[in-house]
């Protein structure tokens, strides 16, 4: 009787570690063992407020609606992880050739104060110039930003440099849908980004 | 990493080296000193470093920028203004933002510390340092310097501390060079040529 409680034990461990070791290797397709980042499950609409793009014209999010959409909250002012940021999702973008034409990439300025719809977009551009950059109305950013649980405040913490603005520095990913599907951390390299994205795109 | 480098180099002689260049086979001695004199200039020509009061600078780069970022909508006057008087608008004068980022370290015995730094591509320079919190939120701010401990270093890279240049007076591309002076507690001014590269 012991020895089949043992027995039954292990064999359990086994199983077990075996499930968890196929998850980790990403082997197994549920449950996202192969990312990077965090899927959401079930996606999570979003609060789709209208934006502001570098035209002039009101831009919503679902206007993306059948690409993946590659989304960052982030100002120009910002010379530190934005631009790190911005420059690695540049990367993925190239890891992922032909399938990139598949992606959008949209950065939305926390800072519409300085960035005006033009600035933001000449900012992305020069990471890749098929990014998208929007402005608009603070209270319109901040709903989408909220509704997506991206955080953002202006400092004033005596730069001489004017105002810093805090904000999430995590990426967030779309689906094809237009509902959030994935979050990225902050400090993803390139390769790792674009793995998550090919993830996405199978969604 | 020095001797597995020269022995790619000499099997790629011996593969290659027929009909290619055909004095590498008969003086093999003189093409393995070429190849080390090779392999150690690259890996000096890799890094900047400079070395003054005990500290070692290396690697200093910066990040591309403008000076005028979606300036088309700003008239000069306006410009120019804001350039004269920074506190007064509350900001810069509409030049973009950069930073250097680089490797110091500190032989020494005793602690030293970087308090400030000067450049002339920006109208102002501070010390920064980037945070991000647990639930990923990104806080900036200004600090009065970066202690180098006695015998460490301190790495001042994307994430992290910083130099911060705000109001960039001419554009930053890519290749592009320039000079900034650090100042430390102990070892005084030093002078460094940044790189300006993507990250």
């Amino acid at each position: 009787m012991r020895r089949w409680i043992i027995l039954t034990v292990a064999a359990l461990v086994l199983v077990g570690g075996a499930t968890a070791g196929a998850f980790a290797a990403g082997w197994l397709p549920f449950g996202g063992g192969s990312l990077h980042g965090s899927a959401i499950d079930p996606p999570l609409p979003i609060v789709d407020a209208p934006l502001i793009g570098a035209d002039g014209s009101e831009v919503r999010l679902a206007d993306f609606r059948g690409k993946v959409v590659v989304l960052y909250f982030g100002y120009t002012y910002c010379p530190d992880v934005c631009p790190t940021t911005l420059a690695n999702v540049a990367r993925a973008l190239k890891e992922l050739g032909k399938r990139a034409e598949d992606v959008q990439v949209v950065m939305i300025t926390v800072d519409p104060d300085r960035d005006t719809p033009e600035i933001t977009q000449e900012y992305v551009s020069r990471f890749d110039p098929s990014f998208v950059g929007l402005g608009g109305d603070v209270e319109r950013i901040r709903e989408v930003a909220t509704g997506m649980g991206v955080y953002f405040e202006k400092q004033e913490r005596g730069s001489a440099g004017g105002y810093l603005v805090d904000h999430t520095a995590t990426v967030l990913v779309l689906d094809r849908n237009g509902d959030l599907r994935l979050m990225l951390p902050y400090g993803l390299t390139g390769e790792q980004i674009a793995n998550d994205l090919r993830w996405a795109l199978k969604q | 990493m020095m001797l597995s480098q020269v022995t790619t180099e000499k099997e790629w002689m011996v593969t290659h080296g027929k009909g290619w260049w055909p004095r590498a086979r008969r003086a093999p001695g003189l093409v393995l000193l070429i190849v080390l004199a090779l392999v150690a200039l690259t890996a000096c020509g890799g890094s900047e470093e400079a070395e003054a009061g005990g500290l070692r600078l290396d690697e200093p780069w910066a990040r591309p920028g403008l000076a005028s970022p979606g300036q088309s909508t700003m008239s000069h006057d306006e410009t120019d203004e804001a350039t004269d008087d920074n506190s007064a608008h509350g900001g810069h004068g509409g030049g973009g933002t950069s930073a250097i980022f680089l490797t110091i370290s500190n032989p020494g015995n005793e602690d030293d510390r970087l308090v400030a730094a000067t450049t002339d591509v920006a109208e102002v320079v501070e010390i920064h340092r980037s945070t991000i919190d647990a639930s990923g939120v990104m806080r900036m701010e200004p600090i009065d310097g970066v202690t180098i401990p006695a015998g460490g270093k301190a790495e001042l890279k994307p994430g992290a501390e910083h130099i911060m240049l705000i109001g960039l007076t001419r554009d930053l591309e890519v290749g592009d060079r320039f000079s900034a002076t650090l100042k430390f507690e102990r070892a005084g001014e030093m002078t460094i040529e940044v790189e300006v590269r993507e990250p």
